[in-house]
């Protein structure tokens, strides 16, 4: 039972109050479970896609993407912090259906239709041309997690194992059995880093930022 | 094209690499943290369930102990009618007729009374 307000578990995340974030987790993993079935998912999927949607959410509030204004649960969209139409849970699981959605289409030629009333939920447009970005740091940041979380599974791990983890070339092919050579890995990692930075530097350039 | 949002030189591409490890460090503590919460949920469910077990067993030795009794009971009162018509005895000596010598029933009673009967006398 939720017993506390959106807005109390934002300001908690934000502050990195443990205890709270921790509920938080808690509290939100319950909610997912007891709804992904409304989400078509199989069993094996919804712990992977609840943590892929929680990452997305946890990043946006630790971001300032989305924040409390004057009391008001608000998410940066078109360069204005518009107050939030939805719930933490509804956004969480509107996060986790776009995923789902994205791993589908993957997957097969489907032809996803109905999209419009979880894209209610999230914003289509956040990065618009011609309005201006009034925090740019934060909107830096935005633009950042954004890209990161949209990298696939593979580019996540090979790069987060070379450069959070610091690993050798030798210690991720040993991780990574799929990666038959080194010479084809370091070719993986390179062009893994450069989709990275040209999905962001393009996202930048519309923003009319620099790094 | 503005220069400024030409970062191919090093110095600027070093910034975007650098945001970009930081995000996915950012990302990595995230899960790490995660993941120990789970574990941490799990480990609490793990003691709640040995806990649950704990107060459980003497309860089930409990019924199980009764059952069993119940069990017996029920048995032997099933048995009791074959057991009481094979040992008994008695009413074959209650339904001897009056008179019927040396009855098992008299040598039974016989060595209560004394040889000298004069106690019986006022």
């Amino acid at each position: 039972m939720k017993k506390w307000t959106d807005e109390q578990m934002v300001a908690a995340v934000a502050s990195h109050n443990e205890a709270m974030m921790e509920r938080f987790y808690r509290d939100c993993k319950a909610y997912f479970r007891s709804h992904a079935g409304a989400l078509f998912v199989a069993d094996e999927q919804v712990d992977d896609l609840f943590q892929e949607a929680m990452v997305h959410l946890w990043r946006e509030i630790e971001t300032h993407r989305i924040e409390v204004r004057e009391g008001v649960l608000c998410r940066w969209s078109e360069g204005q912090a518009v107050p939030m139409t939805s719930s933490l849970f509804t956004f969480l699981l509107a996060i986790a259906k776009r995923k789902h959605w994205e791993l589908l289409r993957k997957d097969s030629r489907l032809q996803l239709t109905d999209e419009a009333n979880v894209l209610d939920v999230l914003d289509r447009s956040r990065y618009a041309d011609d309005d201006e970005v009034t925090d740019e740091t934060e909107a830096r940041e935005h633009v950042v997690a954004d890209a990161v979380l949209g990298m696939s599974d593979r580019c996540r791990q090979i790069l987060t194992l070379f450069y959070y983890e610091q690993r050798s070339l030798d210690e991720i092919l040993a991780i990574r059995p799929e990666n038959t050579s080194k010479v084809g890995l370091k070719t993986s990692k390179y062009k893994c880093m450069q989709r990275l930075r040209d999905v962001v530097k393009q996202r930048f350039s519309r923003l009319h930022m620099s790094i | 094209m503005e220069n400024k949002y030409n970062i191919e030189d090093p110095e600027r591409l070093d910034a975007l690499d650098e945001l970009i490890v930081n995000e996915l460090a950012a990302e990595q503590r995230l899960r790490q943290q995660m993941r120990s919460w789970d574990e941490a949920q799990r480990r609490q469910e793990q003691r709640r369930r040995t806990q649950r077990r704990v107060r459980l067993v003497p309860i089930i030795s409990n019924i199980l102990s009764v059952a069993a009794l119940m069990t017996v009971g029920f048995i032997l009162q099933a048995l009791m009618p074959k057991l009481v018509a094979s040992t008994n005895t008695l009413p074959a000596v209650i339904n001897a007729p009056v008179g019927t010598p040396a009855s098992t029933a008299d040598d039974a009673i016989a060595p209560i009374l004394p040889a000298d009967s004069s106690m019986l006398q006022d």
